[in-house]
């Protein structure tokens, strides 16, 4: 397969940067080969999905160290070719009659890039080793339930775990010039605080029909109900104050509830 | 055929909190803070401070004692052998005057070894032809405008380093402005009435500007919100014994000029 966009994806900044760049006289398209190898079994109540996969990809492009994304014409000064491959193993239970359905999914993992530089004198990124890809997930487990109350009731239920985004964190600092300058770890080198959360939802569908075509729901929920901080981004800064240095963690979403109204005709 | 509306209620929230998360810290290596500025009419004194890396939460940063520091003209061999202060240890004086237009290297000897920088010549600059105060002011309403002036020297690609004081600098190139006269403003929060503001001008070249552009945007605390993957700096100093042990910090010789306002 290929692919003509090439995504720079900036997980360390305070807002997910994404810079979509397309392929071109100095950018060559990415190319991707993919096995996969998967035994999927169908049975009356329950299903079961086992696959493993194998990717590698040529030409992904990653931004050299201290490089500016935004407003930049002439991208491709500050980018380097590079290779990619991900590998991981896929299960899946799924049961799919009676009152309670759902499913269990769980992934293991690994997602890794190289990019190497143009010369002796430049090494590339992380002296050109294999590091994480901005993607990277060790273990991705969700679990979605729903359980049928009665014909007006419905329960929802759902579980996510996945292990943190890679990111970048300072291991130094220095002075020069009056100026704290903080030391970084090769890129992707830690990893954010695991996310997970648990939402759940009941569904009210009213019998009574005012009107016969309409079919009208209504959606009590509430999303990361144990209130869980699923860290967004990490920055670090030095407090103005105290003149220490601090970890400033964004997150968004704490616990959240919602109501919702659907009609269908 | 059939449409699905959905109408959803939610609250966003999003909070931003000051969290603890341990970090590693890297093997203290050595920092040269050697950023020599020559103003007409000063003390010919220098400076240079020599110190370690330390953890990224740690107050202080150790200084390093018992090192040979000393600049060499590279065109005469001259050497100046820096002198540690006794009451200030980490610090190493000498009188030295750069000249323009000659090469000058920095070398440390400090356990064992040698640590060199590339050539460096005195970058000059320009005066600032005014400075003044302006009321303009920025989105909190309450900063403090100075106009900084100065006249670009046509004769050079020339680059800048200015110095606000209270940690604050800004580096700026001729590229759009090569030959004129140019001014932009600065804007001072938490200032007062009566304070006395002083601007430095320093010249440097086109590898200092671009470490100091990358250091400026890594210490700035507004943060850039798209800023990329941050990456640790190296200066212009290098370890001919252990190469894998380079150094931080620069060397720098840059020609300087200052004036002040008092706030009103």
């Amino acid at each position: 397969m290929a692919q003509y966009l090439h995504l720079l994806s900036n997980t360390t900044a305070p807002t997910p940067l994404d810079v979509w760049t397309p392929s071109g006289k100095y950018i060559k398209p990415q190319i991707l080969d993919q096995i996969a190898i998967g035994y999927f079994k169908n049975a009356e109540t329950y299903s079961i999905e086992i696959e493993a996969f194998l990717k590698k990809i040529k030409n992904r492009i990653d931004y050299i160290d201290s490089a500016n994304l935004i407003a930049n014409d002439a991208i491709e000064q500050s980018i380097l070719n590079g290779r990619s491959r991900a590998y991981g193993l896929e299960f899946m239970l799924r049961k799919s009659r009676g009152k309670l359905k759902g499913w269990v999914a769980y992934t293991l993992s690994k997602s890794v890039q190289q990019t190497t530089g143009i010369s002796n004198q430049d090494p590339g990124i992380n002296d050109g080793l294999w590091y994480n890809t901005p993607f990277d997930k060790t273990h991705d487990f969700s679990v979605t339930t729903s359980y049928k109350i009665n014909n007006k009731w419905n329960l929802n239920c759902n579980f996510i775990f996945q292990t943190g985004r890679p990111t970048t964190y300072p291991n130094g600092q220095y002075v020069y010039d009056n100026l704290t300058i903080p030391l970084y770890e090769n890129r992707n080198t830690n990893r954010l605080p695991s996310y997970h959360r648990l939402d759940i939802s009941a569904t009210l569908k009213p019998q009574k029909k005012k009107y016969k075509n309409w079919d009208v729901s209504w959606v009590f929920g509430i999303y990361n109900i144990y209130n869980r901080k699923n860290a967004q981004s990490l920055s670090f800064r030095e407090n103005i104050e105290t003149g220490a240095n601090e970890a400033l963690q964004t997150a968004l979403f704490g616990i959240v509830p919602s109501v919702s109204y659907n009609f269908k005709f | 055929m059939r449409k699905i509306i959905s109408i959803v209620f939610v609250l966003f929230m999003s909070c931003e909190e000051v969290v603890q998360i341990d970090l590693t810290t890297s093997e203290p290596r050595l920092v040269v803070d050697a950023a020599l500025n020559f103003k007409a009419g000063e003390s010919n004194e220098q400076k240079i401070h020599l110190g370690l890396t330390s953890g990224f939460y740690e107050e202080n940063n150790p200084v390093v004692s018992d090192a040979t520091v000393r600049i060499i003209n590279m065109d005469n061999g001259q050497e100046y052998l820096f002198f540690e202060e006794e009451d200030a240890l980490g610090t190493y004086t000498q009188d030295f005057v750069a000249e323009f237009e000659t090469n000058y290297i920095l070398q440390i000897y400090f356990q064992g070894d040698l640590y060199e920088s590339s050539l460096e010549q005195l970058h000059p600059t320009v005066p600032i032809d005014l400075l003044e105060q302006g009321d303009n002011v920025l989105f909190g309403g309450d900063e403090t405008e100075v106009i900084i002036h100065y006249t670009d020297d046509p004769s050079r690609d020339d680059f800048y380093l200015f110095e606000f004081g209270y940690q604050l600098y800004f580096a700026s190139k001729d590229e759009f402005y090569q030959g004129n006269p140019f001014s932009f403003s600065y804007f001072y929060e938490n200032i007062n009435p009566g304070d006395l503001v002083t601007v430095n001008i320093m010249g440097i070249d086109q590898r200092h500007f671009d470490f100091m552009s990358v250091v400026i945007e890594q210490t700035d605390n507004n943060g850039n919100p798209f800023s990329t993957t941050p990456s640790t700096v190296y200066g212009n100093l290098y370890n001919t014994t252990t190469p894998e042990k380079a150094p931080y910090g620069y060397f720098r010789l840059s020609e300087l000029f200052s004036k002040s306002i008092t706030v009103d």
